[in-house]
This record gives C-alpha cells, structure tokens and sequence, in this order.
C-alpha cells in the first residue's frame, strides 16, 4: 500500500472499483451480513487475519504463499479460474504470468470479500483488465485450470457449499488416483487369479431388469445400519435386499440374509475377513463381484456367483475376452450397490447405512472392516452436514464418494432414493423417510 | 533416525506444505500423519533440552491441524519448525518457499536420460544465486533412493560436496550410501565431517560399522566403530541393540550383555534383546544352552516377545534345540505367519538352523514353504535355499535353480550361506557355482557336510 495513503482511502478505492466494474456484486458484498470472529495476527513477519479460527493468509510470507498456491494453473494457461481471495496474492501470483490473458476471481462468501474490502489493498488486481468478478451462488461445478485460497472454502455460504465441496473432491482427485495406480499391478494379479472363475460364472447382467417396480433395500457399512437394521428386520418381505460386503456380517447378526452381496475392493486384508464367518445362510443368495476381488474371499461364497465389469480401463481387455455387464463405480462399493438396484428396475431405492461419514464417531458397522484405518484418517478434519444440519467428521475420499453418488442419483429422476437414517451425511436426491415421500 | 526416513521425511514436508497451501487435503493429510511419526522419531533422538524447545512447535501444529486451520498449520511447519528442530541438521535453503518451487522445477529433469548431471549443474546455479544456501541435493535423494538411483544420488552429493555446499544430512546420507558401495574410508571421512557440525545426528557410526562388519566380518573392528556413538552418547535403543549383535559376533558377550542392559533401560519397549545377542553366540560357537539360557532372561524380564522382532523364529528355534517333531515347528511357524501378513523369510532361517543341526531334509522342506510362497529374499536366501536342495540329495533342482541367477540377478559378488556372519561361510559367484555344479570338488561342500553332521543332533 502506498504510504501516503490512508487505509480509509484504499477502502473507499476497493468499493469504488467493485461499483464500477461489477455494480451488481458491489450490492451483493456491501448489504451481506458476516459476524464470524476476528483475530488480527501482529506478532510475526506479517500481519495475518483469523476469521472463525481460520487464518487467511500467511503470516510469514503471503506472497510466496500466494505463488505456491498458484501452482495447480499450468503456467501456460490463458484463462484461469480463483476461488476465494484472502490477502489477494494468489491472485496477483496469476496476473504476473504474462500468458494469462483472463482471470475469473469466484467469491465464495460475499460477506468476508466485504471484510476483505475493508482490511487490505485489492486496488491493484481488482482495476486489473483480464480479472471477472464472480459470484459463486449457483455455481456447482468448478472451472477448470483453478486454484483456491484453503481457507475461504471453509468460509463458504450455506448456498455455496455445494461447489466447495465439488471444489475439494477436484483437488483430492489427482491424489486419490495416483494412490490408487500405486494398487494397479495387484489389480492385474488379481484378474489373472480369477480368471477362471470369471470365464466359469454368470454374469451380472441377468439381473437387470429382474425386479422391476420393486423397493429396493441397499445395504451399506455405515455405523447407522446398527440403527436402522431393526426396520429392515421388520420389513424383510418388502422388496429385494443387496447388500455391499462390508455390510453382510452386521445384517447376518441380525439373521437378515441378503438376496444379493457386491464386492468389488482388491484388498485382501479385509475383504477376506467379510466372507470368512458363517456364510451358510448365504447359499441361495448371489455374489456379484468384480474381478479385482480377492480370490480367496470368492472361493468362500457358498451360493451364485456373477461377474461384473466397471468402465474402468483395467477391464477393456477382459470384457472383449469374456463379456460381462457393468455397474457404475467412482470409488466406492455403494455405487455399484445403488447401480444394481437402479439396473434391476426398483422404482424405489431404501439406502441403509450410507453414512459417508462417521456419526456419533461410530466408523463402521462392521468391527471387520477397516475401522483403525478409518479412524486415523477420520483426524484429518474433513466434515460434511448430516440430515439434522450438524457437522459430522468424515473423510476426504467419502465426501468424494457422496458426491459421485449425488450426481448419478441426479440422472436418475424417475427413482426415489430414500436415506433410512439422518445421522449419517445428507445426501442431495435423497429423501427422508419422514419426508412423507417414503 | 536412518537414511532412507531422511528422505521420506522432507518428502513427507514438501508434500504436506503443498497440499496445505493448494488446499489439497487428502494429500497433505497424508503426508502430514507421516511427517509427524518421523518427526517424532526424530525428537525422539535429541538431548531433552532440545526436544523441548521443539514441543511447543509440535502442539501449535496439533492445535491447528485440530481447528483445520491449514494456513496456520503451513505457517507452522514451514517457518517455525524448520527453525526450532531441522535447520541444523538440514540447513535452511531446503526450507524457504522460492527455493522449494526452483527444486521442483529441476525435479522433473531426473526423468530425463543423464538426468543426474543436468540437476547437478542446475544446482550449481541455485548456489550461485544463493551464497548462504547448503544441503539441496538432498531434496531429490527421496526419489533417487526410491528407484534405487544411488549412483545418481553419490553424483548429486559429492557435487554439492565439491561445491562446499553440504549440509550435515547430506553428509551423513552421503556417508552411509558410500558404505553401500564399500568406500568405507571416505564414508567414514564424511561422518565425522557430519557430527562435527550437528550434534543432533546419531547412530551414524553404529550404521557404518554394521554394514562394515556384515561387509568385511571384522566384528571386532565394526563393534569398535559402532562404539564411537555409544561413548559420545549419540545412539539410539534399537542401535544400542544392533551393537549388542555386533558385540556378540565378535564373541564379546559380557559386552552384548551389557548393551542389552543399557538399550532396556533407554527404552520400556525394547523386546528380544538377550535372545538376539543368544542367536548370534549360537551362530558362532553352536552352543544351544546359553542362547536357551538367554531367551529365559528376557522371559523373565518380561521382554521376550512371540510377536515382534522375529518372535516366532526365535520360539521355533527352541522347539528344535529342544528337540521337538519338525511337524511341530513347522506349525507353530505356520499359525504365526498366518496372522503376520508381512513375515519374510522366517521359514528359511529356521530351515537353515535344521541344516545347521545335521537334518538336511528337515532345513530344505522349511525353506521350501518360503520358496514356494514367494517369502525369501533372492539375493538374502536364494543360494543358501540352493545349497539346501543340494544338501537333501535334490542336486539337479539345485543345478535348475542356479541355472536363474544370472536373469533373475540373485547371485552376487559375496553370497552368505544361510544366516552365518563368519568369513568361511562367504562365497564368491565362481565359488558358489562351483559349489553346486561340482561339489565333490568344492571345498566348501566338505566343510558344509563335515561341520553340519558333525553337529549333535
């Protein structure tokens, strides 16, 4: 900021900027209201504002921070998009690379760009030619190339929540998937020991369409299913019953036998266990698995078994080999369960025990499952909103997975999907059973 | 904390930093939970005054990792950690943002074919920009480490060194990968070049002596340069435990003993110690009562341990001594890998204890269970495995098998016969060849047949 300069004076430069390029966003910010707590940060290198807890930018170095968060935009990008502005050096990072010709600045929280306004000097980028001023409120999905300022996406509106977390599962995702390339090879390993039993078992594909305009139950390994198995117990006659593996011992307790079981996850430390207890009630009921499942956890299933592929590339092969149906999968077991019900034909789809998060702390129905693993992860600090509107933990990966879910659901308009429990994340699509439509 | 956890470690800090700072959570989450086991580690290590002018550092990170304030906590680990328990030992440069970014740029030139030497003479330009900055090779050593580049990696730090721009972590990854390549000299010239300038690395020379000794099987000489760290104080619990091992092959047993001693009462978790140093005097003079006798102090010292630390192998060895069916053994030995997912090798050890004993066919069907289940270590147990099969009268699978060294690369310059650390049980590639396709013309066939029956059975 120019010395001579008042701060009362570059405030009053902010907001005239912001009315003469974008009036109607000047409304927006100067009539938001924003009552969060704030802390100025003065004791180091750099002044820094804490906003609910959260700092925005750094206080050693914001404007290295601001080139580091820059990084995710190619430095030959042309058009870019920003989510969040906080002290403004992420921004700034971007206008000083001479090839961008256009920078969309997405405001995620109208009521802290007012604070921001009136804290520090945003003249320099907000009279800059190739920045566009946006308001995030009814935007869902990111733009892309990107990069965010971490702290305005927890500063999000209620009514921006929905692109934040598209904008989170965008940035988990190139992690996640080269965490799971690492898995890639035991994946190969994995089809080559089924092989066999792929070429010798059914195929997924005689399902579909095999329940037509039935209720579905699909069942799966959230800690509420230990809530909500009473209702299945109760109403075990009222449609067919899939279950994902994780799922099939909690209900077996509860001698609730499923018709149908998915399984579709290569890791044997667990999976194995799924299918190690007594499974001879399971006998008449049918095993619908992919081929990365591990081979001994197959040869433990008692009753029918029926392969199934996914789009993913590992499958190319194989399905011009052995052709097989396939079932809709990003990440998760419940998205092929929830796609099998969708294939069968239900006009009704009851979710049981999907959580997509850890309520009341609980992490998993079953004590087999991965429950350290969850729990260590469960840390981090990732949070959804749970069908009260209460914060609940949950994991990066699992707001992932609920996303995928809600899109899928939404090309499904003509299906209700019904969420047995509000404890577990709210899931957009679904309804509550309390909602009358169930 | 050793080499390979140097580089995982500013692995681990460079990543969770670009995560916290790109708002990528998932991958700085999980570099984070890492970071801070070796951090911990580390401190672990350190004189306590050291450790707590670290620990407010630690919990203001906890504090805003638990608000999920990420920018605090990347203020945090970038600017106060470094300063309160790294720069000594790491020098600042591989620390400041600018830096990091030009490192990541350069990074990607490893990639390329003489990529070494590209990054090198990028390198050289950095420092040149930088007159204060010292240790950056050590940035890439993670990725070189990982693909077993380490001819890469010596290029990239004797470069730095030739520069004068190591930093004691370079030094010492420097030593110890010199060692690697039995350059034991220069590795010793550069820890202590290392020490000198941070107190707080340690177990240097305890690493460099156990791999000399396993190289050389001088114990004597590799117990005296492990000794250095343990007279200046700078060795940790599982070191000082190494040591003892070490002390036992040189047939210095009271001093085995008394490391034990001191390594239990650094550490409360410390299991199998006496059993270890037993083991070793076992393999040195056969004698099966002491290491019986030693196993039984750690029991009663409520330190033996079925679990960890080779517990199983260490209870199937005292089922054979004391004379138990193989059938026993051999199910007490499969119940414990079952619930060890990651057991490696356990089967041939016991194997070879049975050769050892005089019952061939009893050490080859035990390390045939590893052979087959794919759990032994080529270059570790594939020729003792070998000598095995000759041994129980299998001489043409024997030959079959040696007929795979040269494609599947487990045959080296020094093959170790079974877990023996004495010098007659170390052949060269023309040796073991001759071993297994003439053995009545070989020496070592004689000493095999003739010690091993000798033994009582």
């Amino acid at each position: 900021m120019d010395a001579a300069v008042g701060m009362n004076q570059v405030v009053e430069e902010n907001l005239a900027l912001l009315q003469q390029r974008w009036p109607q966003l000047y409304t927006r910010i100067t009539t938001a209201l924003f009552d969060y707590p704030l802390e100025w940060i003065t004791h180091t290198p750099a002044t820094s504002l804490a906003v609910n807890g959260y700092r925005l930018w750094s206080a050693f170095n914001p404007e290295a921070e601001g080139e580091l968060q820059a990084t995710p935009v190619p430095d030959t990008a042309t058009e870019a998009w920003v989510y969040g502005i906080g002290s403004g050096d992420l921004i700034r990072a971007l206008l000083r690379r001479d090839d961008l010709k256009q920078l969309h600045v997405v405001i995620l929280n109208p009521g802290l760009a007012h604070l921001l306004m009136h804290s520090l000097d945003h003249r320099d980028w907000l009279q800059d030619p190739r920045v566009e001023l946006l308001d995030a409120a009814g935007q869902t999905l990111p733009q892309s190339p990107f990069a965010v300022v971490p702290a305005c996406l927890h500063l999000c509106t209620d009514e921006t929540v929905a692109l934040r977390d598209q904008l989170l599962l965008e940035l988990n995702t190139p992690f996640e998937r080269q965490r799971q390339q690492g898995r890639e090879p035991l994946r190969q390993k994995r089809i080559e020991q089924n092989r066999s039993l792929i070429t010798s078992d059914g195929d997924v594909d005689a399902l579909f369409g095999s329940a037509q305009g039935s209720s579905i139950a699909v069942v799966i390994a959230g800690p509420t299913l230990a809530q909500t198995a009473d209702w299945l117990q109760s109403n075990r006659n009222e449609g067919p019953v899939i279950a994902v593996d994780g799922a099939l011992s909690p209900l077996l307790k509860k001698n609730i036998v499923p018709d149908l079981v998915v399984s579709v996850d290569d890791n044997e430390e667990w999976i194995v266990k799924y299918f190690s207890g007594d499974l001879a009630a399971c006998k008449n009921s049918t095993l619908v698995y992919a081929p990365v499942v591990p081979h001994a956890a197959l040869l433990l299933w008692p009753g029918r078994r029926l392969t199934m592929y996914t789009s993913e590339a590992r499958y190319d092969k194989l399905r011009q080999q052995i052709p097989k149906g396939k079932l809709f999968l990003s990440g998760s077991v419940s998205h092929a369960a929830v796609d099998l019900a969708v294939k069968m034909g239900a006009r009704q789809v009851r979710l049981f025990g999907a959580d997509f998060g850890f309520p009341g702390d609980q992490i998993h129905a079953n004590p087999d499952g991965p429950v350290e693993f969850y729990d260590n992860a469960a840390r981090a600090g990732a949070t959804v909103k749970n069908g009260h509107g209460q914060m609940i933990r949950t994991l990066p990966s699992f707001n992932g997975y609920r996303l995928d879910l809600e899109q899928y659901i939404a090309h499904i308009p003509d299906i209700t999907f019904i969420n047995m429990s509000r404890n577990g994340a709210c899931i957009r699509g679904t309804v509550y059973p309390d909602e009358g439509s169930a | 904390m050793i080499l390979k956890d140097f580089h995982a470690f500013i692995n681990d800090y460079h990543e969770t930093l670009m995560g916290l700072h790109c708002g990528q959570t998932a991958r700085a989450n999980h570099h984070l939970v890492r970071l801070l086991d070796r951090l911990i580690e580390f401190l672990q290590a350190l004189p306590p005054p050291q450790v707590v002018a670290a620990l407010p550092v630690i919990q203001s990170m906890a504090a805003a990792k638990e608000r999920d304030d990420s920018v605090s906590l990347a203020d945090t680990v970038q600017f106060e950690l470094p300063q309160a328990a790294l720069v000594e030992t790491f020098g600042s440069a591989l620390f400041e943002m600018p830096t990091l970014l030009q490192l990541k740029s350069i990074a990607r030139l490893l990639k390329q074919t003489n990529g070494a030497h590209q990054v090198a003479n990028e390198l050289g330009s950095i420092y040149a920009d930088n007159p204060e900055a010292f240790g950056l090779a050590f940035y890439f050593a993670e990725s070189l480490s990982r693909e077993s580049r380490s001819a890469d990696l010596i290029h990239l730090l004797q470069a730095e060194e030739k520069a004068g721009r190591l930093s004691p972590a370079s030094a010492y990854s420097l030593s110890l990968l010199l060692a690697d390549n039995d350059e034991f000299e220069q590795a010793e010239r550069l820890m202590d070049w290392a020490y000198t300038r941070s107190q707080k690395l340690q177990d240097g020379y305890a690493q460099l002596g156990w791999k000399k000794g396993h190289h050389d099987l001088d114990w004597n000489s590799a117990y005296q340069l492990m000794n250095k760290d343990r007279t200046n104080n700078r060795i940790s619990p599982f070191w000082l435990k190494t040591m003892a091992q070490a002390a036992a092959h040189a047939s210095r047993m009271d001093d085995a003993k008394a490391l034990i001693a001191d390594c239990y009462q650094a550490d409360g978790t410390m299991v199998n110690g006496y059993t270890r140093i037993g083991w070793c005097g076992y393999l040195l003079n056969g004698n099966k009562n002491d290491y019986k006798t030693l196993v039984g102090q750690d029991r009663s010292l409520g330190r033996f341990s079925e679990q960890q630390d080779a517990g199983p192998v260490f209870q199937a060895a005292e089922q054979v001594f004391d004379g138990e069916p193989f059938e026993q053994v051999y199910a007490h030995l499969t119940k414990a890998a079952a619930s060890t997912p990651h057991n490696r090798n356990w089967f041939s050890v016991v194997g070879w204890l049975y050769i050892r004993e005089g019952s061939f066919l009893s050490g080859y069907k035990m390390m045939l269970h590893d052979y087959q289940a794919n759990l032994m270590d080529k270059t570790l147990w594939f020729p003792s495995y070998t000598v095995a099969l000759l041994l129980a009268g299998e001489h043409e699978r024997a030959k079959e098998l040696l007929t795979t060294a040269q494609t599947d690369n487990w045959l080296t310059q020094r093959n170790l016969l079974g877990y023996s650390t004495m010098p007659d049980a170390v052949l060269t590639s023309n040796e073991f060849e001759q071993l297994i396709l003439n053995p009545e013309q070989s020496p070592t066939y004689q000493m095999l047949v003739e010690k091993f029956r000798r033994a009582p059975h």
